[in-house]
């Protein structure tokens, strides 16, 4: 059984206009992947479409293979709840619940069934503490998350996620709200997190896929172009267009 | 069960179901029962056990209280058995047959008839119903009610001149009462009494060409049985129309029914208005909610006009729109009670004691009547144009308002040739939803002049033509009126019925029209 | 009115009714005897050598805070009570105008609406906003405000004259159904699972309608079926003789159950939209987030979606509750105004707006009805202001609280 993941074939569309072309290609197993490209690339689709939250959008038609750590995630057996459940996601915008902290982070286990008190309040401090933020917050918990800053909300938003112990973390362009002082803590926490996660990362800051990233992909307008380790990428990229991309000629 | 909530999902899901099946259920049985007035049903002769007939439509079937089944039976005469409707129990009945001789008759008074043709007389004509002169019977009430109709025509010409000359009458006798308090010469009262006496002179002239036309229709009898073989006389007066139920094809049925539609749009309501036409209430309604827009569409449009352009944002602005839409949630009933105190007692009575002296005290103004009723559903609907004003020029965008004001537009020119006609479709739309408001309610009409019978439209051909001080009927009163108010509410219920789904098919019709045009404005501004 | 009048010429006039003093006066003069006009208009004293006459013209004599708001010991009557009593055919009569009753009345058609309406139209707002495809959203959701455009009129016309007589005869059929309902939806997600795979619905939510409604349909006939059954085993083919045998519960055709459902017919839009929109305005993204976490789609919508949206639902009912207290047409065409107080769902009322349609057109100008309608028409005014304004203040807080997440 392969481990990572495996996209082969991918096509997309919403409605009639094309998303993702025949994209195929293998996410490293706990290392940091990032997905580049010029905005409506497809890269933020491509990222959905590991977790299955394009679901939710009506018009879209899919074919192809998602096979995380060898199953199909597509196939009718699979529970999406449980993908999701193993596929956590950080969004663009943070997005912490109306709740107080400590409930943000709760909201996964309890809704997975988790009724033990003391497991929960385990979970909470360890995930407050993988996610950099224990010590701010530790002395208000049952404060509304309203009440943080947007760099603290973000790294919330991951401790909520990693909360569920998800074997993929998806972060769609995480830091692009964020102040350069903020943006480089969640960049450290990348990096610390990647011993435990499979990560994957949107982003079209190349600074930032060059500073986090193990491995690379460009897309560009739904084609995959090129996919190899960052610093391939970076130093010696293979196509034409890559280049160009990287050097700044459009995008 | 718990985790993906399916049950609790299907609860949402049967709940929905049940909203539209409530909303679907109601329109349709409001069909239902008010396209079923129209149309004429078999009528039955249905022999008992005890060898007695009953002739009727057969209404419904039910189990009664004793848990037997029992059917209703609409045998119309009320003239001679009192009800226009008999229950019978179903073992009682030996059998059903549907005979063609059957004839009904459509009165002025007394409701239906059901029952068979003895003779008719018409002008020294006569001739005696058997089974071999049917059709020359029948094509004999035919021509004559040809003729009736246009002696009808006659006698509305003659009403008309009468109504005239009693109009001039009243006028004359006020003109008379303000020189007698004025205390001028004898001369002018003496022509005035001269002028008097030759309008009734003409009076009489018309009243007598009245009588004699009256006179032919009363000499045209038709004598009918029921089927225990009592007799009633009928004259052309009496009948508005007749048919051989159980003869009729599809074809005149269909015909029949479409008729009878035309009548109920078109007509005057006959016999306390449980049948006939709708007419007047029709008009009543248009008008009521004409003078109402009028009203309301300066008003609402100004007010949210200034609210939103003009007025500074602040906290009294704020407040001014919670109070405007807490408006909307005002009962009507106390809307009602407003016009009643304010418009009717206040204005009007102090109308009546500066300009209408001489009637006093009989109320001119001082009373309920079209004008009052109207301004006090513009008061209620006054919320509604001003939210739905408001939301267009809000969706006007900025950048359409800047570019006039950069061309050196003033604020007054960009608000009237950029902002109000782009905003137009959706002051339609407010518009449209008051009507469509104004339509259905009836509590507050009910103080402020509405009544069950207009003796005169509020709209005619004497001066000023626009009568504003006068009542007026109404649609949504007039079920009010026939279903809880008239003396014989299950033989009116069918009249109620169609009066329902009239006055329901106006307001979905004005409502989906208003929710139209807004989809197609929100797709204009998206696009 | 009871005049009393001490040797010094001290004139006192009390209300017996309101137990109000309603005039004192003195007269200077002396007197050897007094009588009272007619009318209780004036008084008249003699005194040694003529009749005095004093006039006095007293506004509203039997009608006090007292005697609108509290108990009354009205003569006839073994104890005091609330009464709404304004006309009779004698001339005697002396009119009880206690607003109590209608108030009462006012707020038990209210209570019956919403509980009728709620549960319905809060749950389908949950179903459109949360599981419907908005495509198919976009029909039902006017479909269902149509109820809203629905003339009161009809709606009392309905209910009055054809709903009341057929609740009469099944009444235990009726009260059958939200059971059957219960059990229907109980086993739905079983029979669903049975049905999914030969029928395929594209959008979202059809299922409910295509298959909802019929069985919806069906769990109404059979609950007339058992109901009916029911009846003739139990309680001798007349539920209403049973009950009223047994419990001394007496049926009026035209009852509280009745204005429940045709009021609550005319508050389900209202609560419907006005809750559906701040459901459907929750922030997408707080739902995604949820659903990336592994939540379902009920789980999404009663943990995040329905506790943000709540201040909005609460506004709704709110709104709802105005109108149903100001409804004036459905209640006096189906309540059957009585002014009594009585807490039994099969029992008439009289609410304040239908009272004020039934006794202003007679009502004389001016005159302590009048004026006391006048009053009534007040009080609903603020009763409805007020929640109005609650209701918009809490609204226009949730959108600034949207605009913020």
């Amino acid at each position: 059984m392969s481990k990572g993941i495996e996209i082969r074939n991918l096509n997309l569309s919403y409605g009639s206009s094309k998303a993702l072309n025949d994209i195929s290609l293998d996410i490293k197993e706990k290392q940091v992947t990032a997905f580049i490209g010029p905005s409506g690339c497809g890269k933020s689709t491509l990222l959905r479409c590991i977790n299955r939250l394009n679901d939710l959008i009506d018009s879209v038609t899919m074919d192809g293979e998602i096979k995380i750590d060898g199953i199909d995630i597509n196939s009718t057996g699979y529970d999406v709840t449980t993908l999701r459940r193993n596929v956590g996601m950080v969004f663009q915008k943070s997005n912490p619940f109306p709740m107080s902290i400590y409930e943000n982070i709760a909201y996964g286990l309890k809704i997975g069934g988790e009724q033990n008190k003391g497991k929960i309040d385990h979970v909470v401090e360890e995930s407050l503490k993988q996610a950099a933020l224990w010590e701010e917050v530790k002395n208000r918990l049952n404060d509304s998350a309203f009440g943080l800053s947007g760099g603290q909300q973000q790294r919330l938003c991951i401790a909520r996620a990693i909360a569920i112990e998800p074997t993929v973390l998806l972060m769609d362009e995480p830091c692009s709200a964020l102040d350069p002082v903020a943006t480089a803590k969640i960049e450290e926490l990348i990096t610390t997190l990647k011993d435990d996660f499979t990560i994957v990362i949107v982003t079209h800051n190349m600074q930032q896929a060059s500073r986090v990233s193990d491995y690379t992909a460009f897309l560009f307008l739904g084609d995959l172009i090129e996919y190899d380790e960052t610093k391939k990428i970076f130093l010696n990229p293979g196509k034409q267009q890559t280049n160009d991309y990287i050097s700044g000629r459009f995008g | 069960m718990k985790k993906n909530g399916s049950f609790y999902i299907w609860l949402t899901g049967c709940m929905m179901a049940l909203s539209v099946l409530l909303v679907s259920g109601l329109i349709g049985l409001v069909m239902y029962y008010g396209f079923a007035t129209f149309w004429q049903k078999d009528v039955a002769l249905v022999q008992l056990k005890n060898n007695s007939y009953i002739i009727g439509e057969i209404k419904k079937k039910e189990i009664n209280f004793n848990n037997d089944l029992t059917v209703q039976l609409k045998t119309g005469n009320r003239d001679f058995y009192g009800v226009d409707f008999r229950w019978i129990k179903d073992s009682e009945i030996q059998s059903i047959s549907y005979d063609k001789e059957i004839l009904h008759i459509e009165r002025d008074e007394w409701g239906s008839f059901y029952g068979y043709p003895k003779s008719f007389e018409h002008k020294d004509k006569k001739i005696t119903y058997n089974k071999n002169n049917k059709n020359e019977f029948y094509n004999l009430i035919n021509s004559s009610l040809k003729d009736k109709s246009s002696i009808a025509k006659k006698i509305n010409v003659i009403n008309k001149k009468i109504g005239e000359i009693n109009f001039k009458l009243s006028e004359l006798e006020k003109e008379k009462r303000v020189l007698s308090r004025v205390n001028l010469n004898e001369n002018k009262i003496t022509k005035l009494d001269e002028k008097k006496l030759k309008l009734l002179n003409s009076y009489k002239i018309e009243e007598k060409k009245l009588f004699e036309n009256i006179q032919i229709l009363n000499s045209t009898k038709l004598v009918v049985s029921d089927i225990e073989g009592a007799t009633k006389l009928l004259t052309l007066v009496n009948i508005i129309r007749f048919n051989l139920p159980n003869e009729l094809t599809l074809r005149g049925k269909i015909s029949l029914y479409l008729s009878k539609i035309w009548e109920f749009l078109s007509d005057k309501p006959r016999e306390s208005n449980t049948e006939g036409g709708v007419f007047p209430a029709i008009f009543g309604t248009i008008l009521m909610v004409l003078i109402m827009s009028i009203a309301v569409l300066p008003l609402g449009v100004i007010a949210a006009v200034y609210l939103n352009e003009y007025a500074k944002q602040g906290k009294t602005v704020a407040l001014i729109r919670i109070c405007v839409n807490n408006l909307a949630g005002v009962p009507s009933i106390v809307f009602g009670v407003f016009g009643l105190g304010f418009f009717i007692y206040g204005i009007g009575g102090s109308i009546d004691t500066l300009f209408y002296q001489d009637n006093l005290p009989s109320p001119t103004y001082g009373t309920g009547g079209i004008l009052w009723a109207s301004l006090t559903l513009a008061l209620l609907t006054v919320p509604v144009v001003i939210v739905a004003t408001e939301e267009s020029l809000n969706a006007v965008s900025k950048g359409i308002r800047d570019g006039s004001l950069a061309l050196g537009a003033t604020k007054w020119e960009t608000l009237r040739n950029i902002i109000i006609p782009t905003s137009l479709p959706g002051i339609l739309t407010g518009l449209i939803l008051a009507i469509s408001r104004a339509t259905g309610e009836v509590a507050p009409l009910m103080i402020t002049g509405v009544v069950k019978l207009a003796p005169s439209m509020p709209l005619d051909g004497y001066f000023p033509y626009l009568h504003l001080e006068r009542k007026f009927m109404h649609l949504g009163f007039h079920i009010y009126d026939v279903g809880f108010q008239s003396p014989n509410s299950e033989a009116a219920l069918p009249m109620v019925f169609s009066t329902a789904l009239l006055l329901i098919l106006i307001v979905i019709v004005l409502n989906s029209s208003a929710i139209l045009i807004r989809n197609r404005l929100k797709l204009k501004h998206k696009g | 009115m009871i005049t009393s009048i001490d040797e010094s010429g001290n004139v006192l006039i009390h209300s017996t009714t309101s137990s109000k003093e309603l005039l004192s006066f003195k007269i200077n003069d002396g007197f050897l005897k007094t009588a009272f006009a007619t009318k209780d208009r004036a008084l008249l004293t003699l005194d040694k050598n003529k009749i005095n006459r004093f006039n006095f013209d007293i506004k509203h004599p039997e009608t006090t805070f007292e005697t609108i708001f509290s108990k009354v010991w009205y003569e006839g009557f073994d104890r005091p009570e609330y009464i709404w009593q304004s006309s009779s055919g004698s001339d005697e009569f002396e009119p009880k105008l206690s607003l109590i009753p209608l108030i009462f009345g006012t707020l038990k058609g209210a209570f019956y609406a919403i509980i009728f309406a709620i549960p319905i139209a809060i749950l389908a707002a949950i179903c459109v906003s949360q599981f419907m495809h908005p495509k198919l959203k976009g029909v039902i959701k006017p479909i269902i405000e149509v109820m809203a455009a629905l003339p009161s009129v009809v709606l009392g016309f309905l209910a009055g004259l054809w709903l009341a007589p057929k609740i009469d005869k099944i009444l235990l059929p009726i009260a059958c159904f939200p059971i059957l309902l219960i059990i229907l939806t109980i086993y739905m997600p079983k029979i669903w699972e049975r049905v999914k795979h030969f029928v395929n619905f594209k959008k979202e939510g059809m299922n409910y309608l295509i298959i909802g409604a019929p069985l919806i349909i069906i769990v109404f006939i059979l609950s007339l079926f058992i109901g009916n059954s029911l009846e003739s085993i139990f309680f001798n083919s007349d539920f209403n003789a049973w009950m009223y045998e047994s419990f001394q519960i007496q049926y009026d055709q035209r009852n509280a159950l009745i204005i429940g459902i045709a009021m609550g017919f005319a508050v389900i839009p209202i609560i419907f939209t006005i809750s559906e929109d701040a459901l459907s305005n929750v922030p997408e993204h707080l739902i995604s987030g949820s659903l990336a976490l592994g939540a379902t789609k009920w789980q999404t919508a009663l943990k995040i979606v329905f506790p943000s949206a709540s201040p909005g639902i609460f506004s709704a009912v709110m709104i709802g509750i105005g109108r149903a207290v100001g409804e004036t047409m459905i209640v006096l065409m189906a309540a059957g105004n009585t002014p009594i107080m009585d807490f039994s769902i099969f029992n008439g009322f009289r609410t304040l707006s239908a009272n004020i349609a039934v006794e202003i057109p007679e009502a004389p100008v001016g005159g302590t009805l009048y004026r006391t309608l006048f009053l009534s028409s007040f009080i609903l005014f603020c009763f409805t202001f007020i929640i109005n304004s609650i209701a918009e203040v809490i609204r226009i807080r949730l959108k600034k609280k949207y605009a913020e997440l």
